[in-house]
């Protein structure tokens, strides 16, 4: 499936049939068009409700002031505002960036923005919960590929929460052994 | 579970193919998401050469005249769409 400026793939693993959709969104740069484009994908979302969700590619905006640098122009407030209520308003979720702070930089190595990004449904959390995105080496584009990886096994150590004082306890030695 | 996401800036290119080729080689995405393909026309050998097998399959959006166009590959033998 696929309307002006996305692209709609669904589908399941095939290793445990868990079910999910994927949108490619190319934004155009314009707000009055991307606020159509944010209005298609809105209703689309809808439909799709509890549902493992991830929408990708270059939104062409971008969240706060911060995730854009140039010489001459500034983000403007509003663009960030509509973009925002976007993601709020379908509870979607940006993760942390990995790797580096911005995903697109001009050749003259003043203007970078971060106008490249996934962002997931909360089920798609749910279903994946320990899942990143990171910014990969830039290469040939001005724009660096962005991954999102869900290392399902590597869950890390299990943290252990222990009090100084237990060990005084009389017995405490041989309990925790016999655990 | 692995999926990338690239504004390519133009995929008429050789150098531009191959680097789509050496991400898929080294990152083994199930499924890749390209923007700005500029391409009218996106064929299965394009995909299968990019892809470096035959496990593929691909949806896209053309260009409209030189700008835009969007595809998503993937990886036939862990995803099923």
């Amino acid at each position: 499936m696929s309307f002006e400026h996305v692209l709609v793939i669904s589908g399941c693993l095939v290793k445990n049939g868990v079910q999910f959709t994927v949108f490619n969104v190319y934004a155009p740069c314009d707000s009055t068009s991307q606020q159509v484009v944010w209005n298609n994908l809105s209703s689309r979302l809808q439909m799709l409700s509890d549902m493992n969700v991830c929408l990708c590619g270059d939104f062409n905006a971008v969240r706060c002031m911060e995730e854009r640098r140039s010489v001459g122009g500034v983000a403007r407030y509003g663009w960030c505002a509509t973009y925002n209520n976007f993601i709020e308003d379908n509870f979607l979720v940006d993760l942390p960036l990995r790797g580096r702070n911005f995903t697109w930089f001009r050749g003259d190595g003043n203007s970078m923005s971060r106008i490249y990004m996934f962002l997931l449904s909360d089920r798609w959390c749910l279903t994946w919960p320990n899942c990143f995105q990171m910014a990969l080496s830039r290469g040939v584009s001005d724009h660096c590929p962005l991954e999102l990886s869900v290392d399902v096994e590597n869950w890390g150590p299990r943290p252990l929460q222990m009090l100084k004082c237990w060990a005084l306890t009389p017995g405490y030695k041989s309990f925790v052994c016999n655990k | 579970m692995k999926i990338i996401s690239w504004n390519v800036r133009g995929l008429g290119s050789f150098e531009k193919r191959r680097e789509v080729c050496h991400l898929v080689r080294e990152k083994n995405p199930f499924i890749i998401c390209i923007q700005e393909t500029k391409l009218s026309v996106i064929d299965v050998i394009l995909c299968k050469s990019m892809w470096g097998g035959d496990c593929v399959d691909f949806s896209y959006r053309p260009s409209v005249g030189a700008s835009g166009g969007i595809v998503t590959m993937w990886d036939t033998k862990e995803v099923e769409v």
